[in-house]
Formats: C-alpha cells, structure tokens, sequence
C-alpha cells in the first residue's frame, strides 16, 4: 500500500470507528501523531483496526518511537501479513 | 459537620468495589499477574450527590460501558443501604499494558467477563469488540 491508501485507510477508522467527521480530518505526513487527536490508547486502538482491516500484524512495540504521521505509516508499512 | 465521609474515600471505595468486580468476574485472582498485565487507571471520577456519615452501610453497583479496544468505563453508583438514596456516581477509564509498559488491547477473557454487566443499550457495540479482539 502506498502512503495516499494507508491515509485513506486511517482516515476511514477515524471516521467509522471513532465518529469523527470526514471533513474535520486532515493528515499531513509531517504532522505530528497527537494531530490525530487520539490518546495514546487512541493511537493503539488505531492500529489494531488497522490490524484488522488490512489483516496485517503491526508492531505496537515500536509505537514509542512514531512521532509523526509518517513515522506511523513506515510502521505500518513493516507490518506482517497475517497467517 | 462532623462524622461525614471524606471526599477522597469514596476513591477508595471506586478501587475496592473495582477490585471486589474483577475477582467476581475472572475468578482467577492471579490472571492479571499471571498474564503479565498491568491495569491502568486512565480517569477516575466521582460525582457526590448526598453525604453519608460513620457506620452507614454503602453499596456500589457496577456496571460496564464505553468498551473499545483499549479501554472500557466501570461506572459506579453508590446507594446507602440505610434510607436508599444515592449518595454518589462515579466512573473509571481503566486499560492495560504489559509488562513492559506498552499498551495492549483489553484481553479477551475479562471482555467475556464483564459481558453480563454491560448496558443493555451497549450490547450490541459490544458483541462488534468481542468479535474484533477473537480476530486480533
């Protein structure tokens, strides 16, 4: 998945599962993480539907180091495919 | 006034009554440690509606709400047994993390747990995390 899907994808999360408005949202790669507007069990809890919709396994041990949106997307880009 | 209870006990009534919950509801008081999990008190709050005074008899009602994922509410409702009126409503924001620290989705078994005190208005939200965790 390139940088513009994965967007796309968390975009969709925000707004499916966490009710924000599409409208409200907007992701930049150098923004940083908390421009999500998410805690940090937020931010985890945004991974595991990541996790799900792309039946992929993300590494939430490395969640320390993610500082901006693009951080985040290389994270997720390191993701396992699920067996 | 005096002989009234302190504001800051009825946190420590939200932790017993929280402890009392999870022992009913895991059966296996070791789970947590046996696990390697840690319990995180993300928000706790409470609301004091009337006092109540030395020797009263105060009960505390649970139930679950808001579950996610990563969280869930316990919400509190205390009731003095005595003249039955309330005399407070409280709620925590609890999580979990392993033994590292790092945060980790609630495990399974303690959703399934608390499935009998969720409200009913929830349940169906519910059964959607129930069904997210068994695919995590």
């Amino acid at each position: 998945m390139d940088n513009l899907e994965l967007l796309r994808a968390i975009k969709d999360v925000l707004v499916n599962e966490y009710g924000m408005k599409a409208e409200t949202i907007s992701l930049k790669l150098n923004d940083s993480i908390e421009s999500l507007g998410l805690d940090s069990f937020g931010v985890v809890q945004l991974v595991y539907e990541l996790e799900i919709k792309m039946g992929i396994k993300i590494d939430t041990n490395s969640l320390r180091d993610v500082k901006y949106i693009k951080d985040f997307l290389e994270l997720i880009k390191k993701g396992s495919v699920k067996v | 006034m005096f002989g009234n209870v302190y504001f800051a006990r009825y946190f420590e009534w939200q932790g017993m009554a929280r402890e009392e919950f999870f022992k009913h509801m895991i059966q296996d008081k070791n789970y947590l440690m046996q696990n390697d999990l840690k319990l995180i008190t993300v928000t706790a709050h409470v609301d004091y509606k009337n006092e109540c005074f030395l020797y009263d008899d105060i009960d505390i009602a649970i139930s679950v709400s808001e579950v996610t994922l990563t969280t869930a509410k316990i919400e509190f409702v205390y009731k003095n047994v005595m003249n039955d009126k309330v005399v407070a409503m409280g709620y925590q924001k609890i999580g979990f993390a392993d033994k590292s620290g790092n945060i980790v989705h609630i495990p399974v078994d303690i959703v399934l747990g608390a499935k009998d005190y969720v409200k009913d208005s929830e349940i169906n939200d519910f059964n959607k995390i129930l069904s997210k965790l068994r695919n995590i």
